[in-house]
This record gives C-alpha cells, sequence and structure tokens, in this order.
C-alpha cells in the first residue's frame, strides 16, 4: 500500500488498519471502500474477522502458500526470535506462536506471500489519499468509505480526525461498530458519521456474554441514547443470525421487540452466519469454534426475515 | 472475499435444459428462422473457389489496365456467373457460393502461396477446421494460383522487404515462417476492415448512384490527361461496379422465379414470388420498405466480401440510424410488426454467420480462433449533431441479441454521458444473458480523439464502430491496412537476452543492447527494453511503407471506393492510400502489454531497488524456465502487477505506450497520416506466447500472454475498479496516436443478479464511461460452467463466450485458449 511521502505531522494520531476492501456494494449506499481497523472489544464466537481482534499488529501465515525449508526456507534465517518451526520429516514450516511476536522482519524474506502482517499504522491523510483512490466509483453511485473492523470507535483520536476529514472533502462516510464503545466516542463520532451500522445480537445479557465475552448493558443503552439524542441520524441496525445463539423466532422477537421501542431506526438488516473466515483463523493458529454449526437455512431466514416491521425492512435494491 | 453462492445466467440455464420461465432466449424453436439457426453448425464451413475461378478468367483478360478498372470488371464478371443458391428457407438471399451450409472464400490474389498449402492439405486429407473438395483443390493448384504466383500481393510485399527487416517478422529468411515477433498482417489482406456507406445505396439504389456517376464522367475534360489516366478509368470502374450489384440482384430475382413456379408449397411459393420482386427493386432503386433495405444491405455486404478480404471485417455500421426511417414507417403505416422486423434481422443475422472468415495461412487462423469475424452493428450513440441517438430500433436490436442465441454479428453500442437510462438498463439487462452482448464503446473517448486528429464534428459525431474495437468515420477515412502486432513478451525476452529469442536457437532478432548483468541502474534497463522496442516499432514502419505503396499496384476496391465519399470526391481508389481529402491514420498493436509491464516491474523492484536478486539469478531461472528456482518463480508471481492501480506499475505501463506513441508521433506514415497505438489481441496473445522464454512476471516459457489491456492472468488483487483506474491511468494522452484499448472483464453471475445488479452494472458502465476507457465487454458467467464445457463438449457446444472483441462458441476454441479464458480473472463486487 503506497502511502503519502510526507512527513507525518507529529499531532497526527495513527490509525492502525488492517485491510482495505474496494468496490463493496453491501455496507452503505452505492460503491464502497471498506478500510477495516483493528482491535474489537468483543470475541464473538462466530467473528469472520479473527485478524482484527487485537489491538497490535499480528502475523499470518499461510501454508497452503509456503513452499517449504527444502525449496526455500528464507525466513528462518530471517526471524530475530528463532520463532520458524521446521518438519524434520518434510521441511514444512510453522509458526511457533510462543516464540512469535509478530515483528514482521520474515515477511519480506518470503518470496511466496505466505507471511503477512495484519495491522497497518496510518495516519488520516494517508487514509484519505488511500480511500481516495477510488472517488470515480463513488461520485457515480453515490458511494464513499465505510470503516468496519474489528471496532472502528475504539481508535476515535483518529476515527474522529478521519471522518472530518472525509466530510471536508465531499465524502460520504458509513460507519459499523458493535456498539460497545464509551458513548463519548459515539458522541465525537455521530456528527462526521451519514450512515451508522450498529449491531444487536441479543437482549438476552447472559447468552450474550457467554457468545460475545461482554454484557449487552452499554451496547442497548447506546442504541437508545443514539436514538432519543441523534433523531436525524441514518441508523440501520444489524442482527447477526447465528445458529445455536439466536437462530429462533423466540430470540428474535425479543430483539424485534426492542427495536421497535426506538422510533428512529431507520432499517433492520439480518446477517446469517457464514463460515468465510474459517481460513483466516488457520493462519493464525486460532481454533475456530464453531466447527460443526451450519449456516441457517433459506425458510428460516424468510421467517425471521418477515418478523422486521415492514416500514424497517431492508430492500434488498439498496444500490 | 466471500464466496456467494453460484447464480445461473439465462445462458447457462437453457444450455444446461433448464430454461427458465423469465429465460428469453427461444431454444429448440423449429420454425423459420430457428431451423436455419439449428442447421448452422451441421457441418464444417466449406471454402469455395468459384469467385477465384471468376475473378481470375477477368483478370486473365485485363491485363495492362488500370488496377481498379481491372477489379471491377472481375467483380463483375463473378456477379454474372456465380452459380446461385437459394435454400428453401431463405428469406434473405444471397451468398457467394452455389452449396448450402458455411462457407468462405479464397482470394488468391492475395495469397496465392498459402492457398496452395491449403490445397495440398486437402488433397492429402489434412484438413480439420474447413472443407475444400479434392476438385477444387486440384483446380487450384492447376488452373488459378499458376496465374497469381509470381504476383500476389503477399509475396510482392515478402519480396520488397529490406532483408534487416525480413530477417527479424520471419525465421531463416522463410517469409513463409513467421517469426511471432513482429508479424506483418499487412500482407495477408485487403484491408483490415470497413463500415461502407449503406444508407447511400438505400437512398439512391445502385442506379441513381450510376447516373451521378455517368453525368461526372461526362462532364470531365477528356482533353486533360489527368482524367484519361486516373479519373476516367476509376469512373468507368464505379459504373461497372453499380452494374455488377444490380445484375446480381436481377439474377437471384430470376432464380426466384423460376423456384416459385416449380414450388409445390403455396406459402413457400408465394414467399418466393414476393423475393423475386424484392430484388428487382433493390439495390437497383432504393429501397421502399424495411425487408427491402435489409436485402439491399445485405448484397452490398455480399459483394463486398467478394470483392476483397477485409480480414473478416465488413462492419454494419450505424443499422438503428440509416434503418430506422424504414421500420418507423413501416410500423405506422401496418406492414409490419415488431416481431416480423425482428424476424428479418435475424435471417439477416444468420447470412453473416453462414460466412466465415477462413485463413490460408495457419499463423491467421491462430490469431483469430473460433471462426471470428466482424460485421459489429452500431446502435446508440449521438446524432450528428450531438444529441442522443438510441431509438425504438437500437431497442429491437438488443431484443434480438438476447432472444436469438446466435454469436454474429457482434453488437457495439456506443455510450455516451448524456445515453438516457432506459437504453443503458436495457442493454445492461443483455450483456446479462451471458453471451456477451453488446460490447460497450465509448463516445467520450472517441469523439474527442477524431476531433483531436482532425475530424469535424459532424463527422466524429457520426463514428461507426467496426471490428473487434475500433472505430471508422465511412465518409471520411481512407485506406486502412491489416495490423502489425508487436510482441511484447518477445521485446523483454530480448532485453533480457541481448537481442536473443531462446527459442529460436539464441538467433538474434534484436539490436545487441549489452548484458543485462552488467546493468547498473534501472533506468539502463528500461533504455535497453526502449532500444529493442523502437527497433520493431521501425521495422513495423518499414513493412507498413511497402505494403502500402505496393497496394495500389496489386489491389483496388471499386466498391468500397464508391461508398466513400473522399474516394469518391477524389475519383481514387481506397488503396491509394494518399486520397485528397482524407483523413489518413492507421494502427498497429501492442501484444502482451501487462506481461511486459509485470515483467519490468519484477526487475525493478525485485533485481535494482530491494536487490532480493541479481540480475544473473534472475536470468539464469529465466533460462531454466524456473525449474529448480521455485523460490525466484514466486518473487517475480509475488512482485507488484499491473491492474491494481498501484502508480509505479502505472507509471510503467504509460511509460511502454509513450515509446509507441512518441515514435508514431515522430515518424508519419507516407501520407502525411500517424500510425496509432491498439491493443487488440484477437487471440494471437495466444500463439504468440508460445515463443516467448519465462518472462519475470512469473509466467513459464512457451505459454500465453497477457490479453488486451487486461491485467495478467491471475495477477489482479484489488478488484474490478483498480483494473478500470489502471487502464486509465496508463494512457499516455500527450500525444494522439493511442487508439481502441481492449478490455475483457469476467464477472460471476451472482454479483450483478436482481435488478439492484442491473443497476451496479449501469453505475459500472457510467463509471467507465467517466473514465474515459475506449471499450469494455463483459464475459458474465460461472466458472463451473467453463470447466463442464471444456470437459464436456457435446452438452456444451452452443455455450457463447467474448473472446476478444469478438463472441464465439466456446467449443470452437483451442484448449490453450479455453484454458486462458477460464484462467481470467472473475470479479465481483
Amino acid at each position: 500500500m503506497k502511502l503519502s511521502n510526507a512527513p507525518p505531522m507529529s499531532s497526527e494520531p495513527d490509525g492502525l488498519i488492517f485491510s482495505v476492501q474496494r468496490m463493496a456494494v453491501h455496507d452503505g449506499p452505492g460503491w464502497r471502500t471498506l478500510v477495516f481497523l483493528k482491535g474489537c472489544p468483543l470475541r464473538c464466537r462466530w467473528c469472520c474477522n479473527p485478524e482484527s481482534w487485537i489491538s497490535e499488529p499480528e502475523l499470518a501465515f499461510d501454508s497452503a502458500k509456503c513452499i517449504g525449508a527444502k525449496k526455500c526456507g528464507f525466513c528462518i534465517g530471517a526471524c530475530p526470535h528463532s520463532a520458524i518451526l521446521v518438519s524434520k520429516q518434510n521441511g514444512s514450516i510453522a509458526v511457533d506462536r510462543n516464540r512469535c511476536c509478530s515483528c514482521g522482519e520474515c515477511v519480506d524474506y518470503c518470496p511466496s506471500n505466505a507471511r503477512h502482517i495484519y495491522g497497518n499504522r496510518v495516519t488520516a491523510p494517508e487514509l484519505l489519499e488511500i480511500v481516495e483512490k477510488d472517488v470515480m466509483f463513488y461520485s457515480r453511485s453515490g458511494g464513499g468509505v465505510t470503516l468496519g473492523g474489528g471496532e472502528p470507535l475504539l481508535q476515535i483520536d483518529f476515527v474522529t480526525r478521519f471522518l472530518d476529514l472525509c466530510k471536508k472533502n465531499g465524502l460520504h462516510t458509513a460507519v459499523e461498530t458493535c456498539g460497545a464503545v464509551p458513548w463519548s466516542n459515539l458522541e465525537r463520532a455521530v456528527p462526521s458519521i451519514d450512515h451508522l451500522f450498529f449491531d444487536v445480537k441479543s437482549t438476552d445479557n447472559e447468552l450474550h456474554k457467554q457468545y460475545t465475552g461482554v454484557p449487552n448493558q452499554l451496547i442497548l443503552n447506546n442504541l437508545q441514547k443514539l436514538c432519543s439524542n441523534y433523531p436525524e441520524l441514518k441508523l440501520t441496525v444489524r442482527i447477526p443470525v447465528i445458529p445455536e445463539f439466536n437462530d429462533s423466532p423466540e430470540q428474535i422477537k425479543p430483539i424485534i421487540k426492542f427495536l421497535r421501542s426506538q422510533p428512529a431506526i431507520s432499517n433492520i438488516e439480518l446477517m446469517p452466519y457464514h463460515r468465510f473466515g474459517i481460513v483466516k483463523y488457520n493462519t493464525l493458529n486460532r481454533a475456530y469454534p464453531m466447527e460443526k454449526v451450519t449456516p441457517p437455512s433459506p425458510a428460516l431466514l424468510k421467517v425471521l426475515r418477515e418478523m422486521i416491521p415492514s416500514g424497517t425492512r431492508q430492500r434488498k435494491e439498496d444500490f | 472475499m466471500e464466496t456467494i453462492a453460484e447464480i445461473l445466467t439465462p445462458q447457462e440455464n437453457m444450455i444446461r435444459g433448464q430454461p427458465d420461465e423469465n429465460s428469453q432466449l427461444k431454444a429448440g424453436k423449429q420454425t423459420g428462422v430457428h431451423s436455419r439457426l439449428n442447421r448452422l453448425r451441421e457441418t464444417k464451413p466449406r471454402f469455395s473457389i468459384e469467385r477465384a475461378r471468376l475473378f481470375t478468367e477477368s483478370f486473365r483478360q485485363s491485363k495492362g489496365e488500370p488496377q481498379v478498372l481491372r477489379w471491377a470488371k472481375a467483380l463483375k464478371n463473378v456477379a454474372q456467373h456465380l452459380p446461385l443458391l437459394i435454400e428453401p428457407d431463405d428469406v434473405i438471399v444471397g451468398r457467394g457460393c452455389s452449396f448450402p451450409g458455411r462457407w468462405g472464400l479464397v482470394y488468391p490474389e492475395l495469397e496465392a502461396g498459402a492457398i496452395e498449402t491449403l490445397a495440398e492439405e486437402a488433397l492429402s486429407g489434412q484438413t480439420e477446421r474447413y472443407n475444400l473438395s479434392p476438385e477444387d483443390a486440384v483446380e487450384l493448384k492447376d488452373q488459378i494460383l499458376p496465374f497469381w504466383k509470381e504476383d500476389s500481393y503477399f509475396k510482392k510485399v515478402m519480396e520488397h522487404l529490406p532483408e534487416d527487416t525480413l530477417s527479424v517478422t520471419s525465421r531463416n529468411g522463410d517469409p513463409n515462417q513467421w517469426s511471432g515477433i513482429l508479424v506483418p498482417t499487412e500482407a495477408t489482406r485487403h484491408s483490415a476492415q470497413w463500415v461502407p456507406d449503406y444508407e447511400k445505396v438505400l437512398r439512391k439504389g445502385f442506379n441513381g448512384l450510376k447516373q451521378e456517376i455517368e453525368q461526372r464522367l461526362q462532364e470531365l475534360d477528356s482533353l486533360n490527361w489527368h482524367n484519361r489516366v486516373q479519373k476516367m478509368p476509376f469512373l468507368k470502374a464505379m459504373i461497372l461496379t453499380c452494374e455488377a450489384a444490380i445484375v446480381l440482384a436481377h439474377r437471384y430475382a430470376e432464380l426466384a422465379l423460376t423456384l416459385s413456379e416449380k414450388e409445390k408449397d403455396r406459402q413457400r411459393a408465394k414467399e418466393l414470388l414476393q423475393i423475386a420482386e424484392i430484388c428487382h427493386q433493390v439495390p437497383e432503386n432504393p429501397a421502399r420498405t424495411l425487408r427491402e433495405a435489409i436485402q439491399s444491405q445485405w448484397f452490398v455486404q455480399l459483394l463486398s466480401r467478394l470483392e476483397q478480404k477485409t480480414g473478416g471485417v465488413i462492419s454494419n455500421g450505424r443499422m438503428d440510424q440509416y434503418l430506422y426511417p424504414y421500420y418507423k414507417n413501416d410500423l405506422e403505416e401496418g406492414r409490419i410488426t415488431e416481431s416480423e422486423a425482428q424476424e428479418l434481422f435475424e435471417h439477416l443475422w444468420l447470412n453473416m454467420a453462414n460466412y466465415v472468415e477462413m485463413y490460408a495461412a495457419g499463423t491467421g487462423a491462430d490469431f483469430t480462433e473460433g471462426y471470428a469475424h466482424w460485421e459489429t452493428v452500431t446502435i446508440g450513440g449521438k446524432t450528428v449533431d450531438g444529441q442522443d441517438a438510441s431509438n425504438e430500433l437500437s431497442h429491437l436490436l438488443l431484443k434480438s441479441k438476447r432472444e436469438f442465441p446466435l454469436n454474429f454479428p457482434d453488437l457495439g453500442a456506443r455510450i455516451h454521458s448524456q445515453a438516457p437510462d432506459r437504453f443503458l438498463y436495457d442493454i445492461c439487462n443483455t450483456i446479462k444473458q451471458g453471451t456477451g452482448s453488446p460490447k460497450l464503446i465509448n463516445d467520450e473517448e472517441i469523439i474527442p480523439y477524431y476531433l483531436s486528429i482532425g475530424a469535424d464534428a459532424s463527422e466524429a459525431n457520426d463514428y461507426a464502430v467496426s471490428g473487434c474495437a475500433e472505430a471508422r468515420l465511412m465518409n471520411r477515412e481512407t485506406y486502412f491496412r491489416g495490423i502489425s502486432l508487436i510482441n511484447l513478451g518477445a521485446v523483454i525476452e530480448m532485453t533480457l537476452n541481448n537481442g536473443r529469442i531462446q527459442l529460436f536457437e539464441n538467433q538474434r532478432f534484436g539490436p545487441e543492447t549489452g548484458d543485462p548483468g552488467k546493468f547498473e541502474s534501472w533506468d539502463q534497463f528500461f533504455g535497453a527494453f526502449r532500444r529493442q522496442l523502437v527497433n520493431l516499432l521501425m521495422h513495423m514502419m518499414t513493412v507498413r511503407y511497402i505494403s502500402d505503396t505496393l497496394a495500389p499496384q496489386y489491389l483496388a476496391a471499386p466498391l468500397l471506393s464508391l461508398l466513400n465519399d473522399t474516394c469518391r470526391n477524389a475519383c481514387m481508389d481506397l488503396h491509394t492510400g494518399n486520397v485528397p481529402g482524407g483523413l489518413h491514420r492507421s494502427e498497429f498493436d501492442f501484444i502482451g502489454y501487462a506481461t511486459a509491464i509485470d515483467s519490468l516491474l519484477a526487475v525493478k523492484k525485485l533485481v535494482f531497488e530491494e536487490k532480493r536478486l541479481t540480475m544473473e539469478e534472475l536470468i539464469t531461472a529465466l533460462k531454466d524456465n524456473f525449474e529448480g528456482h521455485e523460490p525466484i518463480r514466486h518473487l517475480c508471481l509475488n512482485a507488484p502487477k499491473y491492474g491494481n492501480n498501484d502508480e509505479e506499475s502505472n507509471r510503467i505501463g504509460q511509460a511502454v505506450e509513450r515509446i509507441g506513441v512518441e515514435f508514431c508521433h515522430q515518424y508519419p506514415l507516407f501520407n502525411g497520416g500517424r500510425m496509432h497505438v491498439r491493443y487488440i489481441p484477437i487471440t494471437s496473445h495466444i500463439a504468440l506466447g508460445f515463443m516467448v522464454g519465462a518472462t519475470p512476471n512469473g509466467r513459464k516459457a512457451n505459454t500465453y500472454l497477457s490479453e488486451g489491456t487486461s491485467p495478467s492472468q491471475g495477477a489482479n488483487t484489488e478488484g474490478l475498479g483498480a483494473v478500470l483506474l489502471s487502464n486509465a491511468a496508463t494512457k499516455c494522452n500527450r500525444f494522439n496516436e493511442r487508439s481502441a484499448r481492449l478490455l475483457n472483464v469476467k464477472l460471476v453471475p451472482a454479483t450483478v443478479e436482481g435488478d439492484s445488479g442491473t443497476r451496479k452494472l449501469m453505475s459500472l458502465v457510467k463509471t467507465w464511461m467517466d473514465l474515459k476507457l475506449w471499450h469494455i465487454q463483459f464475459n458474465i458467467v460461472n466458472q463451473s460452467t467453463l470447466l463442464a464445457a471444456k470437459a464436456d463438449p457435446e452438452q456444451y457446444r452452443d455455450l457463447i463466450v467474448r473472446v476478444a472483441g469478438y463472441n464465439a462458441y466456446f467449443t470452437d476454441l483451442s484448449q490453450d485458449l479455453q484454458d486462458e479464458i477460464i484462467e481470467r480473472a472473475a470479479y465481483e463486487f
């Protein structure tokens, strides 16, 4: 990723991002450039972005791309912490996670791109330059930038600075939040947000703790405050539909009931569980907690979707 | 990236035998035009020698006369004596041979030597792609070819090439063995492509045109020698050409009448009578109805094929403009319904599909797999006055593309900033059928292009799409030779190998630019690349000069000259090359653009900047085709690549283009016009890859090069937006000498599903237009379908895909090309 050559201003806060995805269409109007920020207060068991959890850079190793120590092995000499494990049998390589500190020294030595550091420090002006590469696509489609993660509002100094810059430069902004952040963070960011996506996972506090690692009180309070303090905000609530956790009318019903009491919500979307993130768990040497689960059936999703009040039901034609 | 559940396109549904209710493709219908469609691919195309026989017969008797007159006489001889055929379900009549099925022609005046090889192949039973009867092969060898053997255009061009140029274009000094480094297709075609002014014939009839010419002939000062040697023979040739068109139609009228008398089916007998009446009326006289207009138009196309080989490219021009008055009038007066009109067009499409452009030389066939030919129909765009031109006929032609599963003719939609949404919506829904049509051509790029090289606004607004992705001003532009291909992959290899090509016993084809191991800087390396490329450009211009200046002695095109205002007014044949008042330009192709950019970029990064490799290590790995050098290959594969919109690759891409355009700017053609750089591989990027060794972008030896201006297969990581942005950023806009950039995009069907999918596609098209990219076309097909078609060609014989600027049946393509299409990136968004 090419960054600005301008020397960083001392007052400029850093942000830690781990991915930029271009021409996305599901996270706000038009074509979007999706910026993923690193660090998250939740540990949802179904999470499809495990590389987003920790607020520090992290090494990922894709053994499928690695050509092995017999043919290559450049990383072994490059690693200052002796964190490369080599199989005596076939020369295959693995990461010793106890030793690896994600310094990234090995990355440049790997010819096959099997090693990657998730986590890139950028300043807001630098990030603006990165997303502005796509402006040609925004103007025709009413698109813009969407910040996701991780939890973007954890990096609140960086994020408000970036969103302000976007607004000053005429870009449409969207943010995806899990809601589990101090209210003051939301208060600081919301004035520069055109469209906020807010996740509500469960109204059952115990279940919420069990599956996400945190209670839901802060989240629900924040949502209520948003609705009463910012009635003009374009607000979409997303409900992940997760097998074992909330994939039944009984679980969804109280969520809808809660949301109905918040008139400022313009849209409610269901986000069906999927398994696209599994491969990333492997590259981070983490176990995938929902190995045996299958995605919800279209029939079930139809039933659940019909529970959403029609005025707030997400239309498919969002383009 | 998330994987979306597979959604089938209407085409895929039809082929898999599950047409959904909304599908507009009518499969398996057995009546009228559909029975013709079902018969189309039953037999292999066959070469007819009838045109060659009659053409040669006339030439034997006209020695010493001006070339254009000889050509017109020969054309008239063909028109008078060509054996005719009307098939039982023909509605628009006229074919260039006497047998049914798909047909092609041989042009001995062009390449007698290659045709002789073809005849020998036929006699020894080695023909796979076509039929040529043994009797015809013998007649060709014994009767026809001896007359042309010493005088065919190809031979003459090759004889006149300087030795050093020939040693670059061919191997071992044998002009028939092309090197594949610089491919001079100039010598194997009469011209690259053309769009005749059909409207003139529809409005005036050949009789009206003939009267105008006779008038001019009478008014000429016959004491002026200039008139006697140039204008009078030209005008006489024009008269003969008009007569040829009229006589051919009249003969069809008589045949239809005779058949009608014998016909037992009363309805068909009536239809044949109607055909007879129509052929009496047109193209002699002005057309009065849509059906007459279509019949008249087809006679012009047919005659053009009998006249010369335009590389399979005799485009239909702006059909929704010049046919619209007839369509509208017929509708208003209740003479025709929309669906009857559509069926007439479909008969015309089948007539075009029945003609197959066949190359006598194998190389030509390699470059145009799947029997490529281009009769592009232009729709939309601007009126002469610069207003939106789309109309009901534009929509009808789109509808026919959706409903009639045939890959010919190609449909090209002109897009501009004021094109109405209803037109874009219809276009995008047609693209979503999955058969690759229409391709899109950008007015916002092409109109300014023409203005910049000297066209008037009225002319520029009225350009027609021609061939793959090119454009034509049919009454202003003049001669257009075939295209030289420059193999950028070979340029990379020669830069790394001191001018030599490994596969050809390390023979030298370029200048000795030095041992790259001794280069001290990237600038030095790029300087060597530039010298290699410029050397090829110099030889390319040499070939062009020789073929341009020899052309008027050996070639002529009275019909196309008649239907071009500039030529007709100047009384000069199209092949003269320097017709006064004409807009002269020509083009050549860069092949393997991304292969070259990525290779340069890999050298710059890995060797000179990051110093992760020495030049010696890289060159050794390339010579060994990366065998035993796997880490190096991975480094090369993972170096930055064109198509991801990073500044470095964009800069190098622009620098490569600049070498071409700057050269063309500096060294004009003999007629003062300029050569222009374009990127239209057709299928040559497959064949031209076979002689190029491993390249620093990680590509293995003897495999295909990158295609058009697309990223190298598998190189894109940043998505489709980055591909478009890279394409825009690599244009060297400081010079005028740059034209068509072909851009193929493969999309996953699920990504454009439903109405919101259509709107996404519309938004994409508008952004493409804003970026002022010349051309774009879409393959919307599932990878699983392509893989299944490769494994089971019988089941998938009707699968149409976009190859380059044309569509073809997937199973007609070679394995290599099939693989290349499969490996092209499939985009989702």
